[in-house]
């Protein structure tokens, strides 16, 4: 029993300690020399690297490009010499391959293989053109960038030759530029006249597809505008319109549909009214109400920070020359009207007519604003408003004041 | 009586795992209903940038932006930089899990199949990489008008792999190549386009030859001590940073006739690879009081740290290079000790990862300061043999028994071919009590400094003791949670708790 005891202690005692040292191993190096003499290879060749050694043992293979390592085994041993195929994506890649190889971690002999792109197959293209926009004139451009590599995906050499063509309406242009640092560009210029251009390029008899700018118009130039409407009677009803001639840019081009035009109105009391249009094949149109009292207006339109009109009146005429006022039921009530137009026709509604209450010592005390519905409108100013006494009326409606000193009386 | 014994027992069990089931269930439902409330965002699918914690910091400094498309601006330059960065983690995290994850978004279609291809590759041969690159110099060829390609030269990038099949390591290699790239805007992604091997050109730029020798020749003079302050110990940088407290202790310092300390800086404490501005503020102030009390500063970087992985090697890189470059001029600086005994490490990280990781970080620190040796605080003084040829001097610590120090060190010089050999920490607690019936007492201690010194003395040793205070808080990082090694720890000083001298310091101070 003590010996179980003891031999089982001894047991856990051993397997607690710790690991054991590793032991040096000495490694006999086999003598190895490269078979394979040829460096330079082209991109998708078979690569095979041979080499005989003195010994045959567990050889590896490092093999080191841009992408990243790998390590291989042996493809085949025959006797002394030993075989490693290049894997495809190591073959494939165009530049520098470097290889080591290796015995139990151990570096025996390392070269470096050069891989060439290939120029005999097919060429891939790449091309970019931006921006994809410009404007008339002589200062945007858009580039068109071309990559082009080869059937594996390898950026061609320095210094090929690749040929751009480009057409703007009944030009086509083509030259000649070279690749550097993979690419090759251009910058196509802006052209004065708006319109598309197309680009396509060519490397190696592949052509890339169609790419497309537009040229857009150029910021407008100053321009002339009008303004119009069926009669020039202030009745607060009529549109009154302004247009623009064509607008257009520096070269003669039409700006862009949509380019939005303020009209600033002035009137005679200094007082200032926008309205907006947005062009059309060049023209603007831009609406607003007549005003219901005799004006005059200047008007000038602007494109902001690009360019202005020239400066047009408009006068309006009073459309209605006088309108009665009767007072009744104690005076509170007071009908404004009926007013009529310059053809004795009844106002549209909405004419604004406003009261201005004063008291015997011409006070101020109230404004009262309505506005008329079927050509008149009425004002009642209750008792609880105004309390009997001796008022003075101000009336103003459609540019034309009455004044009216009355006595309240009733409720 | 067994019966009911048994009943009880039963309803117990019975009780308990009512409760077990019950909590089981409660968990149960609480996770399913967590699980459901989370999932992608929805602004994801705007593809907006997201924040990235860093990484991967190689030292990457652009040589010129100056091309014939478009001019460079700040901000796509940054955002190049930025993902480009990103593609060679991604590219380092693909080869060591095997993994496509996070390739695609760095990498066009065309470029990441070869990445696919090699993974593929080393899944069949059961190879594995850890990678990292150290230092990268892009040069701008080309930047076209839209701001959607970038084409540049990455001169000089200086790369570090380990190559493992299965768990075994193959080979490790440092080899500097340089690339040429080309980049394209998808999707708010910088993708690598084409990645080409170039020709590096031949460095012509002239280093400075390193100019260590005033320095090494006061290291044969040198007798100091491990500094900490008595109220913050292994927290010199911490919220109870005075600098007259500190300029007070060096007084002390100076007055035991000592005329150089040992300090430590904390990996995380000081930002990690974004070094706080402020505490590299606090280490001038110390740097500038030792400097007016002529006391020279041993800096020991990276304490508490423990990682090594080759992984975030660039992250510990930018963490000493903005410490070496924003000290390196200061007068007070004796040289660096890269890491505290790192030997004691080897085991749980593994030896050669340990040292990979100091002998790439000697290369760098003699390459960011010119002027200071450089140095590791190794454990014992057998350790003290790993790396001894890129040190510039030899520190090791010494706690075991005295009476074989001599043969020890000895042992040591023999090996070590005319490079100062500096005993940089040793020491003995004088604690007494219920966690150490029998250990030395301040008279004990005493006893031991006054034999250490008459050993130095004859044999030119240059020292550091531990340490200048007793401590009344040793934090559990230090020598983990057992009271009686806390206890021992807190008693190493020459002046104790209260602030008195103890017997010891008269050992000291006499020479």
């Amino acid at each position: 029993m003590r010996y179980i005891l003891i031999s089982f202690i001894s047991f856990l005692l051993f397997s607690c300690s710790s690991k054991e040292k590793q032991q040096i191993i000495t490694v006999e190096h086999p003598l190895v020399t490269i078979e394979s003499k040829k460096t330079e290879y082209i991109a998708g060749d078979h690569i095979k690297l041979v080499f005989k050694t003195s010994k045959v043992v567990d050889l590896k293979l490092q093999l080191k490009n841009a992408y990243g390592n790998v390590l291989i085994n042996p493809t085949e041993i025959n006797g002394a010499l030993i075989n490693f195929n290049i894997p495809k994506n190591y073959s494939r890649l165009a530049g520098p391959c470097h290889w080591k190889l290796l015995h139990t971690g151990n570096t025996l002999l390392n070269g470096t293989v050069s891989i060439a792109t290939n120029k005999t197959e097919m060429t891939h293209l790449e091309s970019y053109f931006g921006p994809r926009s410009v404007t008339a004139g002589y200062n945007d451009y858009s580039m068109l960038t071309i990559a082009p590599t080869d059937v594996y995906d390898n950026p061609l050499d320095n210094d090929t030759p690749v040929t751009i063509k480009y057409q703007f309406l009944e030009n086509i242009s083509d030259l000649q530029v070279t690749t550097e640092n993979f690419i090759a560009w251009y910058n196509v210029r802006s052209t004065t006249k708006s319109g598309r251009i197309l680009v396509t390029s060519e490397c190696n008899g592949t052509t890339s597809k169609e790419l497309t700018t537009i040229v857009f118009p150029s910021n407008a130039t100053n321009f002339n505008i009008s303004a119009s409407s069926a009669h020039n009677y202030a009745d607060g009803n009529q549109i009154l319109t302004f247009k623009s001639d064509i607008i257009r840019d520096e070269f003669g081009n039409m700006v862009s549909d949509g380019t939005l035009v303020t009209f600033v109105i002035k009137n005679e009391k200094g007082a200032h009214l926008y309205t907006v249009g947005t062009t059309l094949n060049g023209i603007v149109e831009a609406r607003t109400l007549h005003p219901d009292y005799p004006a005059k207006w200047e008007v000038q339109a602007f494109i902001t920070g690009a360019a202005q009109s020239n400066l047009t009146n408009f006068n309006f005429q009073s459309a209605i020359k006088d309108y009665p006022v009767t007072f009744s039921k104690g005076n509170r009530h007071i009908e404004i009207g009926s007013f009529e137009s310059f053809m004795n026709q009844l106002v549209p509604d909405g004419i604004l007519v406003q009261l201005d209450i004063y008291n015997k010592d011409l006070k101020f005390i109230e404004t009262k604003k309505t506005t008329t519905k079927n050509g008149s409108s009425t004002i009642y100013l209750g008792a609880y408003f105004l309390p009997n006494g001796t008022y003075t009326f101000k009336i103003k409606a459609a540019g034309i004041t009455k004044e009216y000193t009355k006595k309240l009386h009733g409720n | 009586m067994a019966i009911k014994l048994n009943k009880t027992l039963y309803r117990t069990i019975l009780i308990l795992t009512f409760i077990a089931v019950n909590a089981l269930i409660i968990s149960g439902i609480g996770s399913a209903l967590a699980f459901m409330n989370t999932g992608a965002d929805r602004t994801s699918m705007l593809h907006l940038e997201v924040p990235m914690e860093d990484v991967y910091k190689p030292n990457l400094t652009w040589i010129d932006t100056i091309n014939p498309g478009r001019p460079m601006e700040k901000q796509a330059l940054g955002e190049i930089t930025n993902d480009y960065m990103n593609a060679w983690h991604v590219r380092n995290i693909a080869y060591k899990k095997n993994d496509r994850y996070g390739v695609e978004d760095f990498y066009t279609d065309s470029a990441r199949v070869r990445l696919y291809e090699n993974i593929d590759l080393n899944i069949a041969n059961n190879n594995w990489y850890k990678r990292t690159t150290l230092n990268h110099n892009p040069d701008l060829d080309f930047y076209s008008a839209d701001g959607t390609m970038v084409v540049f030269k990455d001169y000089g990038v200086e790369e570090y792999q380990e190559i493992y099949e299965k768990e075994t390591l193959i080979l490790r290699e440092r080899d500097t190549t340089s690339y040429q790239v080309m980049m394209l805007l998808e999707d708010g992604f910088w993708r690598i386009r084409h990645l080409k091997e170039i020709p590096t050109p031949k460095d012509t730029s002239k280093v400075k030859p390193r100019k260590v020798k005033d320095q090494l020749a006061k290291i044969k003079d040198l007798r100091g001590l491990n500094y900490y302050p008595k109220d913050s110990p292994w927290d010199t940088f911490g919220k109870k940073f005075n600098d007259t407290i500190i300029n007070n202790d060096f007084k002390i310092v100076t007055k035991m006739g000592l005329n150089t300390i040992r300090i430590f800086i904390q990996y995380e404490d000081f930002g990690k690879n974004k070094v706080e501005p402020k505490k590299l503020e606090l280490l001038k102030k110390l740097l500038d009081k030792a400097s007016t009390n002529n006391i020279d500063v041993l800096i020991t970087l990276f304490d508490f740290y423990g990682d090594y992985d080759v992984s975030n090697w660039t992250l510990t890189h930018r963490h000493a290079e903005t410490i070496v470059k924003a000290i390196k001029d200061h007068p007070a600086l004796l040289g660096w000790d890269i890491k505290n005994e790192p030997d004691l490490d080897f085991e749980s990280r593994g030896k050669q990862r340990v040292l990979d990781w100091l002998e790439q970080m000697l290369i760098n620190i003699k390459k960011w300061d010119r002027n200071h040796p450089v140095t590791i605080g190794w454990s014992s003084p057998e350790a003290a043999l790993e790396l001894s040829n890129e040190v510039d001097f030899i520190s090791y610590h010494y706690y075991r028994n005295i009476a074989n120090f001599l043969l020890a060190h000895n042992k040591l010089v023999e090996n070590i071919e005319n490079k100062p050999i500096v005993l940089q920490e040793y020491g003995v607690s004088s604690y007494k009590g219920l966690w150490k019936p029998f250990g030395d007492n301040e008279e004990d201690q005493a006893e031991f400094h006054k034999l250490t010194q008459e050993i130095f003395s004859e044999n030119n040793i240059p020292f550091m003791f531990w340490t200048l205070y007793d401590f009344n808080k040793v934090p559990k990082e230090v020598v983990g949670r057992l009271p009686w090694r806390k206890k021992l720890q807190e008693h190493y000083g020459f002046i104790d708790k209260k602030g008195n001298e103890k017997p010891a310091f008269k050992y000291i101070s006499k020479q």
